[in-house]
């Protein structure tokens, strides 16, 4: 597959081409559904998966994985469970915003501007799971390490690392005031 | 954090005016000047590459060349006046094999290059002499795409303190190395702006910004059913 940054960038343009095609109404929805993802994830996933995976192995009465099967198995989690829920928030019968924009020069910049905002969550969370994991799917082969220096220096702003899990929380509720207000 | 340097800012301005002036100039000129222009770049990033074109075409100059050698060294001569002995083509070709190639060994790389960047001068005078030919759209899109060629074949030319792109670790594939440092300049222009900013205001800033693109769009397009 090659370098981590290539792969961002390439998820980045999707959601922001996503973005341009469905319009800012309906990516605000599939924004908040990632931020409760996010929060869900950081806050309760990284604190219990790993002591239910220890659980898990007592009662097969099994030896516990060693830590780098560990960190497999919790970045697949956490990147599956990510990635269902943003097939949930595509599929079907959609919770969306309600623009007021007409369609125009305006409404393409909150396109963008969503679409970024979108794409730099979704990208960005799927390479913190790597991150945090010390990048297991290197393992197999398809992603090429060391990080290039441009990388290494992003991988420091990637969501998780940039906000406490109650913030997702708050831009959750955030979202539902905008979402309900007058 | 690695901080990125002056030079790499110099880098990232560049690109932005050389994407941002092509991709301007494709809107105006249309698809099909810039397609053009995409065929005479793409043809002299060939010439200049000595494993692509450029040692194809040095040899053909230089074939051209002694061919005209042997014509004024006598060849002609004989040809022209009957004498088609093999006394006056041997001598003919003694002088040709004597004389200097027109490209020699040491001159094959500055060769090549002025060849490149006579290529690309021609195609951007033949893109512009075509206006308004084609869509705008794709212009735009096909002139960003010169723009972001011209600049990664030239920035690294560039006699200042231009950082060097960084390769991938995996020198042993040298065929998606290219590829892979247009991505590399593509990922530090997205992410530079960015880096800067909150290199000096600090990792806190990316949070408020999120809330203050919300609030933003909630204010400005979003409102209830």
């Amino acid at each position: 597959m090659g370098p981590i940054e290539i792969l961002f960038l390439v998820i980045f343009l999707f959601f922001l081409f996503v973005a341009l095609v469905r319009g800012y109404e309906r990516e605000l929805g599939v924004t908040t559904l990632i931020f409760v993802a996010l929060f869900i994830i950081t806050f309760f996933g990284q604190k219990y998966v790993p002591l239910a995976l220890r659980y898990l192995t007592q009662l097969l009465n099994r030896p516990p994985f060693d830590n780098r099967t560990t960190q497999h198995i919790l970045s697949l989690t956490f990147s599956i469970f990510f990635i269902l829920v943003l097939f949930s928030s595509y599929a079907g019968d959609t919770f969306s915003f309600k623009g007021k924009l007409k369609r125009g020069p305006n409404a393409v910049v909150l396109d963008l501007l969503i679409g970024a905002l979108n794409g730099y969550l979704v990208a960005g969370s799927l390479w913190y799971f790597q991150d945090f994991y010390e990048y297991p799917f290197a393992d197999t082969g398809l992603l090429i390490l060391p990080l290039r220096p441009p990388a290494e220096a992003f991988a420091n702003y990637l969501p998780p690392y940039v906000a406490p899990p109650m913030f997702w929380a708050g831009m959750v509720m955030v979202l539902m005031l905008l979402r309900v207000r007058k | 954090m690695q901080a990125f340097s002056f030079g790499e800012l110099q880098t990232a301005v560049i690109m932005f005016l050389l994407i941002g002036f092509f991709a301007f100039q494709g809107a105006r000129n249309g698809f099909i000047a810039e397609l053009i222009k995409a065929g005479f770049i793409i043809l002299g990033v060939a010439v200049g590459r000595p494993a692509l074109l450029g040692d194809s075409v040095v040899r053909t100059l230089n074939g051209i060349y002694q061919a005209l050698l042997f014509l004024a060294y006598g060849g002609g001569k004989a040809v022209l006046t009957g004498d088609v002995s093999p006394e006056a083509f041997s001598r003919a070709f003694m002088r040709v094999q004597a004389a200097r190639p027109l490209i020699s060994p040491d001159d094959k790389l500055i060769a090549t290059f002025l060849l490149m960047i006579a290529l690309i001068i021609i195609g951007l005078i033949a893109g512009n002499k075509l206006r308004s030919r084609g869509g705008p759209i794709l212009g735009l899109l096909l002139g960003a795409f010169n723009g972001l060629l011209l600049a990664y074949l030239f920035i690294p030319l560039l006699p200042r303190d231009l950082p060097p792109l960084p390769t991938s670790p995996q020198a042993a594939r040298p065929a998606i190395l290219g590829l892979l440092d247009v991505f590399d300049v593509i990922f530090r222009i997205v992410v530079l702006p960015f880096a800067i900013l909150f290199g000096n205001l600090g990792t806190w800033s990316i949070p408020i910004l999120i809330l203050a693109l919300l609030l933003y769009v909630g204010w400005r397009g979003a409102s209830s059913r």
